[in-house]
Protein backbone atom coordinates (compact mmCIF):
# COMPACT_ATOMS: atom_id res chain seq x y z
CA UNK A 1 0.00 0.00 0.00
CA UNK A 2 2.68 2.29 1.07
CA UNK A 3 4.31 1.27 -1.99
CA UNK A 4 1.77 2.07 -3.76
CA UNK A 5 1.68 5.60 -2.57
CA UNK A 6 4.68 6.45 -2.85
CA UNK A 7 4.79 4.85 -5.91
CA UNK A 8 1.23 7.32 -6.86
CA UNK A 9 3.16 11.09 -5.92
CA UNK A 10 6.71 10.11 -7.24
CA UNK A 11 7.21 12.89 -9.83
CA UNK A 12 10.88 11.37 -11.53
CA UNK A 13 8.91 9.71 -14.33
CA UNK A 14 6.67 12.15 -15.67
CA UNK A 15 8.08 15.64 -17.42
CA UNK A 16 6.94 18.62 -16.05
CA UNK A 17 4.52 21.10 -17.95
CA UNK A 18 7.31 23.56 -19.25
CA UNK A 19 9.25 20.41 -20.85
CA UNK A 20 5.38 20.47 -22.89
CA UNK A 21 6.01 24.50 -23.94
CA UNK A 22 9.24 23.68 -24.97
CA UNK A 23 10.77 25.70 -22.19
CA UNK A 24 9.39 28.78 -24.35
CA UNK A 25 10.26 31.68 -21.73
CA UNK A 26 7.50 34.13 -22.84
CA UNK A 27 5.05 31.05 -22.42
CA UNK A 28 6.17 29.37 -19.17
CA UNK A 29 6.28 33.30 -18.02
CA UNK A 30 2.52 34.04 -18.89
CA UNK A 31 1.51 30.59 -17.57
CA UNK A 32 3.65 31.13 -14.27
CA UNK A 33 2.26 34.36 -13.38
CA UNK A 34 -1.57 34.25 -14.62
CA UNK A 35 -1.45 31.22 -12.13
CA UNK A 36 0.22 32.95 -9.48
CA UNK A 37 -1.97 35.68 -9.98
CA UNK A 38 -4.97 33.32 -9.65
CA UNK A 39 -4.41 31.42 -6.78
CA UNK A 40 -3.39 34.72 -4.84
CA UNK A 41 -6.72 36.41 -5.69
CA UNK A 42 -8.28 32.69 -4.67
CA UNK A 43 -7.13 33.48 -1.49
CA UNK A 44 -7.30 37.01 -0.90
CA UNK A 45 -11.53 36.47 -2.08
CA UNK A 46 -12.19 33.95 0.86
CA UNK A 47 -10.33 35.75 3.11
CA UNK A 48 -12.45 38.96 2.39
CA UNK A 49 -15.85 36.41 2.63
CA UNK A 50 -14.30 35.49 6.13
CA UNK A 51 -13.98 39.01 7.51
CA UNK A 52 -17.25 40.10 5.59
CA UNK A 53 -18.85 37.05 7.89
CA UNK A 54 -17.16 37.70 10.89
CA UNK A 55 -18.66 41.56 10.44
CA UNK A 56 -22.08 40.50 10.09
CA UNK A 57 -23.02 38.17 12.74
CA UNK A 58 -26.93 38.42 11.95
CA UNK A 59 -25.92 36.73 8.89
CA UNK A 60 -27.89 34.41 7.15
CA UNK A 61 -27.03 30.76 5.83
CA UNK A 62 -23.74 31.54 6.60
CA UNK A 63 -22.97 27.91 6.04
CA UNK A 64 -22.80 28.45 1.88
CA UNK A 65 -20.56 31.45 2.71
CA UNK A 66 -17.98 28.63 4.61
CA UNK A 67 -18.39 26.48 1.41
CA UNK A 68 -18.11 28.91 -1.23
CA UNK A 69 -14.95 30.01 0.66
CA UNK A 70 -13.79 26.91 0.96
CA UNK A 71 -14.43 26.20 -2.87
CA UNK A 72 -12.34 29.24 -4.43
CA UNK A 73 -9.41 28.32 -2.35
CA UNK A 74 -9.81 24.92 -3.29
CA UNK A 75 -9.50 26.02 -6.89
CA UNK A 76 -6.82 28.60 -6.13
CA UNK A 77 -5.17 25.74 -4.97
CA UNK A 78 -5.64 23.72 -8.67
CA UNK A 79 -3.73 26.91 -9.98
CA UNK A 80 -1.17 26.55 -7.12
CA UNK A 81 -0.42 22.94 -8.04
CA UNK A 82 -0.47 23.91 -11.99
CA UNK A 83 2.48 26.80 -11.21
CA UNK A 84 4.29 24.15 -10.06
CA UNK A 85 3.68 21.57 -12.07
CA UNK A 86 5.49 23.73 -14.89
CA UNK A 87 8.72 22.70 -13.36
CA UNK A 88 7.70 19.88 -11.08
CA UNK A 89 5.59 17.08 -12.44
CA UNK A 90 3.70 16.29 -9.31
CA UNK A 91 0.87 15.21 -11.11
CA UNK A 92 -0.23 12.23 -8.46
CA UNK A 93 -0.59 15.63 -6.09
CA UNK A 94 -2.24 17.35 -8.62
CA UNK A 95 -4.68 14.94 -9.30
CA UNK A 96 -5.63 14.51 -5.34
CA UNK A 97 -6.15 18.10 -5.55
CA UNK A 98 -8.26 18.28 -8.12
CA UNK A 99 -10.46 15.35 -6.91
CA UNK A 100 -11.00 17.33 -3.26
CA UNK A 101 -11.85 20.65 -5.46
CA UNK A 102 -14.19 18.74 -7.20
CA UNK A 103 -15.52 17.34 -3.93
CA UNK A 104 -16.06 20.48 -2.47
CA UNK A 105 -17.08 22.08 -5.93
CA UNK A 106 -20.21 19.37 -6.02
CA UNK A 107 -20.83 20.05 -3.01
CA UNK A 108 -21.26 23.60 -3.41
CA UNK A 109 -23.42 22.83 -6.61
CA UNK A 110 -25.81 20.94 -4.24
CA UNK A 111 -25.82 23.54 -1.67
CA UNK A 112 -26.54 26.28 -4.01
CA UNK A 113 -29.04 24.22 -5.57
CA UNK A 114 -30.94 24.06 -1.90
CA UNK A 115 -30.24 27.73 -0.97
CA UNK A 116 -31.56 29.19 -4.55
CA UNK A 117 -35.23 28.82 -3.24
CA UNK A 118 -34.48 30.02 0.33
CA UNK A 119 -32.67 32.78 -1.34
CA UNK A 120 -35.47 34.16 -4.11
CA UNK A 121 -37.67 33.96 -0.68
CA UNK A 122 -35.19 37.12 0.94
CA UNK A 123 -36.25 40.51 0.42
CA UNK A 124 -34.30 42.54 -2.17
CA UNK A 125 -33.44 46.12 -1.41
CA UNK A 126 -36.16 47.04 -3.97
CA UNK A 127 -38.39 45.20 -2.04
CA UNK A 128 -37.27 46.16 1.64
CA UNK A 129 -37.72 49.75 -0.18
CA UNK A 130 -41.28 48.84 -1.23
CA UNK A 131 -41.80 47.26 2.05
CA UNK A 132 -40.60 50.56 4.09
CA UNK A 133 -42.42 52.77 2.28
CA UNK A 134 -45.67 50.84 2.82
CA UNK A 135 -45.00 50.78 6.39
CA UNK A 136 -44.48 54.44 6.23
CA UNK A 137 -48.10 54.93 4.77
CA UNK A 138 -48.97 52.63 7.05
CA UNK A 139 -47.75 54.47 10.23
CA UNK A 140 -49.18 57.63 8.34
CA UNK A 141 -52.45 56.31 7.81
CA UNK A 142 -52.70 54.69 11.43
CA UNK A 143 -51.55 58.17 12.85
CA UNK A 144 -54.49 59.91 10.92
CA UNK A 145 -57.22 57.16 11.82
CA UNK A 146 -55.73 58.00 15.69
CA UNK A 147 -56.39 61.38 14.83
CA UNK A 148 -59.78 61.07 13.46
CA UNK A 149 -60.45 59.54 16.36
CA UNK A 150 -59.54 61.99 18.68
CA UNK A 151 -61.09 64.43 16.47
CA UNK A 152 -64.50 62.17 16.72
CA UNK A 153 -63.56 61.40 20.75
CA UNK A 154 -63.73 65.82 20.88
CA UNK A 155 -67.06 65.89 18.59
CA UNK A 156 -68.88 63.54 20.79
CA UNK A 157 -67.71 64.69 24.31
CA UNK A 158 -68.49 68.32 22.69
CA UNK A 159 -72.10 66.83 21.78
CA UNK A 160 -72.86 64.97 24.56
CA UNK A 161 -71.87 68.85 26.75
CA UNK A 162 -74.15 70.81 24.20
CA UNK A 163 -76.59 68.04 24.60
CA UNK A 164 -76.16 68.31 28.57
CA UNK A 165 -77.04 71.71 28.42
CA UNK A 166 -79.76 71.07 25.82
CA UNK A 167 -81.64 69.03 28.16
CA UNK A 168 -81.18 71.74 31.12
CA UNK A 169 -82.20 74.47 28.91
CA UNK A 170 -85.21 72.20 28.25
CA UNK A 171 -85.78 71.43 32.23
CA UNK A 172 -85.43 74.79 33.12
CA UNK A 173 -87.97 76.07 30.20
CA UNK A 174 -90.32 73.07 31.62
CA UNK A 175 -89.99 74.71 34.90
CA UNK A 176 -90.91 78.22 33.65
CA UNK A 177 -93.76 77.05 31.83
CA UNK A 178 -94.92 75.05 35.30
CA UNK A 179 -94.53 78.11 36.82
CA UNK A 180 -96.25 80.02 34.45
CA UNK A 181 -99.27 77.35 34.05
CA UNK A 182 -99.67 77.43 38.07
CA UNK A 183 -100.11 81.08 37.79
CA UNK A 184 -102.18 80.77 34.93
CA UNK A 185 -104.37 78.55 36.97
CA UNK A 186 -104.47 81.29 40.01
CA UNK A 187 -105.11 84.27 37.81
CA UNK A 188 -107.74 82.36 35.90
CA UNK A 189 -109.51 81.21 38.71
CA UNK A 190 -109.36 84.35 40.82
CA UNK A 191 -110.80 86.30 38.20
CA UNK A 192 -113.29 83.98 36.48
CA UNK A 193 -114.79 83.61 40.29
CA UNK A 194 -115.77 87.29 39.92
CA UNK A 195 -118.32 87.02 37.47
CA UNK A 196 -119.52 83.45 38.69
CA UNK A 197 -120.27 84.96 42.09
CA UNK A 198 -122.05 87.66 41.10
CA UNK A 199 -124.23 85.17 38.49
CA UNK A 200 -125.29 83.29 41.47
CA UNK A 201 -125.99 86.46 43.56
CA UNK A 202 -127.80 87.69 41.00
CA UNK A 203 -130.01 84.59 40.24
CA UNK A 204 -130.90 84.57 43.92
CA UNK A 205 -131.85 88.29 43.61
CA UNK A 206 -134.15 87.26 40.53
CA UNK A 207 -135.58 84.54 42.41
CA UNK A 208 -136.35 86.89 45.22
CA UNK A 209 -137.57 89.54 43.41
CA UNK A 210 -140.41 87.82 41.25
CA UNK A 211 -141.50 86.22 44.59
CA UNK A 212 -142.03 89.84 45.44
CA UNK A 213 -143.14 91.06 41.85
CA UNK A 214 -140.92 93.56 42.10
CA UNK A 215 -140.05 94.08 38.01
CA UNK A 216 -137.69 96.61 38.87
CA UNK A 217 -135.42 94.37 40.60
CA UNK A 218 -136.36 91.29 38.55
CA UNK A 219 -135.49 93.39 35.23
CA UNK A 220 -132.22 94.67 36.75
CA UNK A 221 -130.88 91.20 37.74
CA UNK A 222 -131.34 90.17 34.62
CA UNK A 223 -129.47 92.74 32.32
CA UNK A 224 -126.71 92.35 35.40
CA UNK A 225 -126.95 88.30 34.93
CA UNK A 226 -126.16 89.24 30.79
CA UNK A 227 -123.42 91.21 32.00
CA UNK A 228 -121.68 88.73 33.88
CA UNK A 229 -121.98 85.95 32.10
CA UNK A 230 -120.86 88.14 28.82
CA UNK A 231 -117.52 89.37 31.29
CA UNK A 232 -117.42 85.25 32.20
CA UNK A 233 -117.39 84.11 28.42
CA UNK A 234 -115.09 86.68 27.80
CA UNK A 235 -112.43 86.08 30.35
CA UNK A 236 -112.81 82.28 29.40
CA UNK A 237 -112.27 83.34 25.55
CA UNK A 238 -109.50 85.59 26.31
CA UNK A 239 -107.94 82.88 27.93
CA UNK A 240 -108.16 80.57 25.22
CA UNK A 241 -106.84 82.94 23.22
CA UNK A 242 -103.64 83.88 24.99
CA UNK A 243 -103.55 80.27 25.09
CA UNK A 244 -104.44 79.25 21.27
CA UNK A 245 -102.06 82.58 20.39
CA UNK A 246 -98.87 80.56 19.60
CA UNK A 247 -100.96 78.79 16.90
CA UNK A 248 -102.93 81.65 15.81
CA UNK A 249 -102.76 82.53 12.20
CA UNK A 250 -103.12 86.16 11.82
CA UNK A 251 -104.71 87.40 8.79
CA UNK A 252 -103.70 90.00 6.24
CA UNK A 253 -107.26 92.63 5.85
CA UNK A 254 -106.40 95.56 4.60
CA UNK A 255 -107.96 97.86 7.99
CA UNK A 256 -107.58 101.72 8.86
CA UNK A 257 -105.67 101.63 11.94
CA UNK A 258 -106.45 104.81 13.23
CA UNK A 259 -110.67 103.94 13.34
CA UNK A 260 -109.09 100.46 14.56
CA UNK A 261 -107.90 102.36 17.91
CA UNK A 262 -110.67 104.74 17.90
CA UNK A 263 -112.78 101.85 18.01
CA UNK A 264 -110.59 100.51 21.11
CA UNK A 265 -110.91 104.04 22.88
CA UNK A 266 -114.78 103.91 22.48
CA UNK A 267 -114.56 100.72 25.31
CA UNK A 268 -112.62 102.94 28.00
CA UNK A 269 -114.83 106.28 27.23
CA UNK A 270 -116.48 105.79 31.12
CA UNK A 271 -113.27 104.84 33.07
CA UNK A 272 -111.61 107.66 31.28
CA UNK A 273 -114.55 110.28 32.29
CA UNK A 274 -114.28 108.61 35.72
CA UNK A 275 -110.86 108.79 36.41
CA UNK A 276 -110.76 112.61 34.70
CA UNK A 277 -108.46 111.37 31.94
CA UNK A 278 -107.96 111.97 28.54
CA UNK A 279 -106.92 110.05 25.43
CA UNK A 280 -105.77 111.69 22.20
CA UNK A 281 -105.63 109.68 19.06
CA UNK A 282 -103.63 111.83 16.26
CA UNK A 283 -103.46 108.63 13.83
CA UNK A 284 -104.64 109.60 10.32
CA UNK A 285 -104.46 108.06 7.28
CA UNK A 286 -103.35 104.99 8.45
CA UNK A 287 -104.35 102.48 6.25
CA UNK A 288 -102.42 99.04 6.42
CA UNK A 289 -103.11 95.01 6.07
CA UNK A 290 -103.16 93.42 9.20
CA UNK A 291 -104.65 90.96 11.21
CA UNK A 292 -108.35 93.25 13.07
CA UNK A 293 -108.52 91.09 16.32
CA UNK A 294 -104.62 90.61 16.90
CA UNK A 295 -104.90 95.27 16.44
CA UNK A 296 -107.50 95.74 18.67
CA UNK A 297 -105.52 93.10 21.31
CA UNK A 298 -102.55 95.41 21.24
CA UNK A 299 -104.48 98.62 21.39
CA UNK A 300 -106.91 97.62 23.78
CA UNK A 301 -104.21 96.01 25.97
CA UNK A 302 -102.06 98.96 26.15
CA UNK A 303 -103.90 101.75 26.54
CA UNK A 304 -105.96 99.71 29.37
CA UNK A 305 -102.47 99.42 31.02
CA UNK A 306 -102.54 103.44 30.70
CA UNK A 307 -105.48 103.85 32.17
CA UNK A 308 -104.83 101.41 35.28
CA UNK A 309 -101.45 102.15 35.91
CA UNK A 310 -101.47 106.02 36.93
CA UNK A 311 -100.37 107.28 40.28
CA UNK A 312 -103.37 107.79 42.71
CA UNK A 313 -104.95 110.97 41.88
CA UNK A 314 -103.22 111.84 38.71
CA UNK A 315 -105.71 111.65 35.78
CA UNK A 316 -104.68 109.47 32.71
CA UNK A 317 -102.86 111.77 30.00
CA UNK A 318 -103.13 108.87 26.85
CA UNK A 319 -101.65 109.90 23.34
CA UNK A 320 -101.68 108.42 20.50
CA UNK A 321 -99.31 109.36 17.83
CA UNK A 322 -97.65 108.34 13.95
CA UNK A 323 -94.26 108.86 12.25
CA UNK A 324 -92.52 107.67 9.70
CA UNK A 325 -89.38 105.96 9.49
CA UNK A 326 -86.98 104.49 7.30
CA UNK A 327 -88.91 101.10 5.87
CA UNK A 328 -90.88 101.64 9.04
CA UNK A 329 -94.18 103.32 10.20
CA UNK A 330 -94.13 103.78 13.90
CA UNK A 331 -97.23 104.67 16.23
CA UNK A 332 -96.29 105.65 19.82
CA UNK A 333 -98.86 105.37 22.85
CA UNK A 334 -97.54 107.32 25.27
CA UNK A 335 -98.96 107.77 28.89
CA UNK A 336 -98.01 109.68 32.43
CA UNK A 337 -98.39 106.58 34.47
CA UNK A 338 -96.35 105.49 37.05
CA UNK A 339 -93.74 103.77 34.56
CA UNK A 340 -91.17 100.93 35.83
CA UNK A 341 -87.79 100.23 36.23
CA UNK A 342 -85.97 99.94 33.26
CA UNK A 343 -84.71 97.01 34.23
CA UNK A 344 -87.93 95.14 33.68
CA UNK A 345 -87.75 96.14 30.14
CA UNK A 346 -87.02 92.59 28.86
CA UNK A 347 -89.30 91.29 31.23
CA UNK A 348 -92.25 92.89 30.68
CA UNK A 349 -93.54 90.88 27.60
CA UNK A 350 -93.45 87.96 29.34
CA UNK A 351 -96.45 85.97 30.03
CA UNK A 352 -98.00 86.62 33.93
CA UNK A 353 -95.24 89.19 35.02
CA UNK A 354 -96.35 91.38 37.11
CA UNK A 355 -94.66 94.28 38.26
CA UNK A 356 -96.73 96.38 40.74
CA UNK A 357 -98.06 94.75 43.42
CA UNK A 358 -102.13 94.28 43.67
CA UNK A 359 -101.33 97.90 46.03
CA UNK A 360 -101.03 99.27 42.06
CA UNK A 361 -103.46 97.71 40.49
CA UNK A 362 -104.65 94.79 39.86
CA UNK A 363 -103.88 93.22 36.78
CA UNK A 364 -103.68 89.03 35.12
CA UNK A 365 -100.11 89.96 33.77
CA UNK A 366 -101.40 88.41 30.51
CA UNK A 367 -101.97 91.73 28.69
CA UNK A 368 -98.90 92.60 27.45
CA UNK A 369 -98.03 88.97 26.82
CA UNK A 370 -100.89 88.66 24.41
CA UNK A 371 -99.71 92.43 22.44
CA UNK A 372 -95.99 90.84 22.02
CA UNK A 373 -97.49 87.71 20.70
CA UNK A 374 -99.87 89.81 18.63
CA UNK A 375 -96.77 91.81 17.33
CA UNK A 376 -94.87 89.03 16.55
CA UNK A 377 -97.90 87.20 14.70
CA UNK A 378 -98.03 90.11 12.47
CA UNK A 379 -94.44 91.02 11.64
CA UNK A 380 -94.42 94.02 13.75
CA UNK A 381 -92.01 95.71 16.33
CA UNK A 382 -92.98 96.81 19.78
CA UNK A 383 -90.49 98.99 22.08
CA UNK A 384 -90.77 100.45 25.65
CA UNK A 385 -89.79 103.46 27.11
CA UNK A 386 -90.19 104.46 30.45
CA UNK A 387 -89.05 106.93 33.52
CA UNK A 388 -90.91 105.76 36.73
CA UNK A 389 -93.42 107.89 37.74
CA UNK A 390 -93.48 110.01 34.57
CA UNK A 391 -94.63 107.57 32.16
CA UNK A 392 -94.11 105.22 29.60
CA UNK A 393 -94.18 105.04 26.24
CA UNK A 394 -95.18 102.06 23.67
CA UNK A 395 -93.31 102.24 19.86
CA UNK A 396 -94.99 100.08 17.61
CA UNK A 397 -93.03 99.90 14.15
CA UNK A 398 -94.94 98.49 11.13
CA UNK A 399 -93.19 97.25 8.30
CA UNK A 400 -93.45 99.45 4.96
CA UNK A 401 -94.44 96.98 3.57
CA UNK A 402 -97.56 96.47 5.22
CA UNK A 403 -98.31 99.96 4.67
CA UNK A 404 -100.89 100.63 2.14
CA UNK A 405 -101.96 104.20 2.80
CA UNK B 1 -123.39 98.88 81.71
CA UNK B 2 -125.62 100.27 79.04
CA UNK B 3 -128.29 98.28 77.50
CA UNK B 4 -127.47 96.44 74.49
CA UNK B 5 -129.67 98.29 71.88
CA UNK B 6 -128.62 101.68 72.81
CA UNK B 7 -124.92 100.17 72.80
CA UNK B 8 -125.72 98.86 69.17
CA UNK B 9 -126.94 102.37 68.08
CA UNK B 10 -123.86 103.95 69.54
CA UNK B 11 -121.84 101.33 67.23
CA UNK B 12 -123.47 101.08 63.82
CA UNK B 13 -122.53 103.91 62.12
CA UNK B 14 -120.41 102.13 59.25
CA UNK B 15 -118.58 103.27 55.93
CA UNK B 16 -118.76 100.84 53.28
CA UNK B 17 -115.49 101.20 50.47
CA UNK B 18 -116.41 99.47 47.75
CA UNK B 19 -115.97 100.40 43.96
CA UNK B 20 -118.16 97.37 42.88
CA UNK B 21 -122.01 98.96 42.21
CA UNK B 22 -122.95 95.22 42.00
CA UNK B 23 -122.06 94.69 45.52
CA UNK B 24 -123.15 97.74 46.73
CA UNK B 25 -126.94 96.92 45.51
CA UNK B 26 -126.31 93.89 46.96
CA UNK B 27 -125.25 94.93 50.69
CA UNK B 28 -127.90 97.86 50.19
CA UNK B 29 -130.39 94.72 49.64
CA UNK B 30 -129.33 92.85 52.36
CA UNK B 31 -129.61 96.02 55.20
CA UNK B 32 -132.37 97.08 54.09
CA UNK B 33 -133.65 93.50 54.53
CA UNK B 34 -131.80 93.48 57.95
CA UNK B 35 -133.34 97.05 59.06
CA UNK B 36 -137.04 95.07 58.24
CA UNK B 37 -136.54 92.49 60.77
CA UNK B 38 -133.92 93.81 63.49
CA UNK B 39 -133.53 97.22 65.73
CA UNK B 40 -130.95 98.26 63.66
CA UNK B 41 -130.22 101.99 63.39
CA UNK B 42 -127.75 102.02 60.75
CA UNK B 43 -125.68 105.17 60.32
CA UNK B 44 -124.19 104.54 56.83
CA UNK B 45 -121.84 105.84 54.23
CA UNK B 46 -120.61 104.19 50.97
CA UNK B 47 -117.92 105.78 49.41
CA UNK B 48 -116.82 104.20 45.85
CA UNK B 49 -113.21 104.43 45.34
CA UNK B 50 -110.09 104.17 47.63
CA UNK B 51 -109.11 107.46 47.13
CA UNK B 52 -112.61 108.93 48.41
CA UNK B 53 -112.14 106.55 51.19
CA UNK B 54 -108.82 108.51 52.53
CA UNK B 55 -110.43 111.63 52.31
CA UNK B 56 -113.71 110.53 54.15
CA UNK B 57 -111.33 109.13 57.01
CA UNK B 58 -109.42 112.44 57.21
CA UNK B 59 -112.45 114.35 57.36
CA UNK B 60 -113.82 112.03 60.10
CA UNK B 61 -110.65 112.38 61.85
CA UNK B 62 -110.75 116.22 62.23
CA UNK B 63 -114.97 116.87 62.49
CA UNK B 64 -114.53 114.16 65.15
CA UNK B 65 -116.73 111.74 62.96
CA UNK B 66 -115.24 108.57 61.93
CA UNK B 67 -117.33 105.46 61.56
CA UNK B 68 -117.08 102.42 64.11
CA UNK B 69 -117.03 99.99 61.55
CA UNK B 70 -115.45 100.11 57.52
CA UNK B 71 -116.24 97.46 55.81
CA UNK B 72 -113.51 97.67 52.76
CA UNK B 73 -113.25 95.84 49.65
CA UNK B 74 -109.23 95.50 48.33
CA UNK B 75 -109.53 95.16 45.07
CA UNK B 76 -109.97 98.51 43.81
CA UNK B 77 -107.93 100.99 41.06
CA UNK B 78 -105.84 103.31 42.12
CA UNK B 79 -105.59 103.50 45.91
CA UNK B 80 -106.66 100.08 46.70
CA UNK B 81 -107.98 98.54 49.92
CA UNK B 82 -104.44 97.75 51.34
CA UNK B 83 -103.70 101.17 50.83
CA UNK B 84 -106.88 101.74 52.75
CA UNK B 85 -105.65 100.35 55.62
CA UNK B 86 -102.22 101.13 55.59
CA UNK B 87 -103.57 104.93 55.83
CA UNK B 88 -105.83 103.87 58.69
CA UNK B 89 -102.84 102.10 60.10
CA UNK B 90 -100.62 105.82 59.87
CA UNK B 91 -103.70 107.58 61.24
CA UNK B 92 -103.67 105.45 64.16
CA UNK B 93 -107.42 105.06 64.28
CA UNK B 94 -107.17 101.31 64.04
CA UNK B 95 -107.79 101.29 67.95
CA UNK B 96 -110.89 103.17 67.38
CA UNK B 97 -112.04 101.98 64.07
CA UNK B 98 -112.75 98.34 63.02
CA UNK B 99 -111.65 97.64 59.23
CA UNK B 100 -112.96 94.56 57.87
CA UNK B 101 -111.53 93.56 54.95
CA UNK B 102 -114.64 92.04 52.34
CA UNK B 103 -113.29 90.34 49.59
CA UNK B 104 -113.41 88.40 46.57
CA UNK B 105 -109.78 87.09 46.79
CA UNK B 106 -110.13 84.32 49.58
CA UNK B 107 -106.11 83.33 48.94
CA UNK B 108 -103.74 82.77 51.75
CA UNK B 109 -101.75 85.32 50.64
CA UNK B 110 -104.04 88.01 50.50
CA UNK B 111 -105.59 86.94 53.75
CA UNK B 112 -101.97 87.61 55.37
CA UNK B 113 -101.19 90.80 54.31
CA UNK B 114 -104.52 92.13 55.12
CA UNK B 115 -103.96 90.85 58.43
CA UNK B 116 -101.18 91.92 58.51
CA UNK B 117 -101.82 95.91 57.58
CA UNK B 118 -104.09 95.78 60.96
CA UNK B 119 -107.67 94.43 59.27
CA UNK B 120 -110.11 93.19 62.32
CA UNK B 121 -110.82 90.56 60.07
CA UNK B 122 -110.96 88.68 56.55
CA UNK B 123 -114.00 87.75 54.86
CA UNK B 124 -114.99 86.42 51.31
CA UNK B 125 -117.52 88.23 49.35
CA UNK B 126 -121.07 86.03 49.66
CA UNK B 127 -122.81 83.90 46.85
CA UNK B 128 -126.25 85.46 47.88
CA UNK B 129 -128.08 87.95 49.51
CA UNK B 130 -129.06 85.49 52.36
CA UNK B 131 -125.42 84.73 52.78
CA UNK B 132 -124.63 88.59 52.82
CA UNK B 133 -127.55 89.37 55.04
CA UNK B 134 -125.92 86.84 57.21
CA UNK B 135 -122.22 88.32 56.82
CA UNK B 136 -123.58 91.95 57.39
CA UNK B 137 -125.46 90.60 60.94
CA UNK B 138 -122.55 88.77 62.12
CA UNK B 139 -120.35 91.86 61.52
CA UNK B 140 -122.72 93.99 62.92
CA UNK B 141 -123.29 92.47 66.08
CA UNK B 142 -127.01 92.15 65.67
CA UNK B 143 -129.50 89.70 66.92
Amino acid sequence: MSGYLENFFEAQSFLAHGYCMTWRGDLIALHAVSDALIFVSYVLIPLAMLYFVLQRPDLAHKGIFGLFAAFILACGTTHLISLITLWEPIYGLEGLVKAITAAISMATVVATGLAIPKALRLPSPAMLREANLQLVDEVESHSRTNRDLIRLQDQLREHMRARAREMEAKASELERANESLRRFAHIASHDLQEPLRKISVYADLLEEAQEKGDTEDAERAVQRLRTMSTRARTMVSDLLRFSKMSQYEPARIPIDIGAAIREVAELFEHTLAASDGTLEIDVDDLKAEADPLLVRQIFQNIIGNAIKYVPKGRGPRIRVTTRREHNHRLIMISDNGIGFAPEFKSKIFEPFTRLHGRDVADGSGIGLAIVARAVQGMGWRIDVDTVPDKGTTFTLAIPQGDILV
Amino acid sequence: MLPKSREAMYQNRVMVVDDDEDDIYLMKKALARLQESARVNLDLTFVLSGSDALGEIDRGLQDNTLPDKIFLDLNMPGVNGLDVLHHCMVQEILDKVDVVVITTASDPDTRRAALASGARSVCVKPNSLQEMSELISRLLDVN
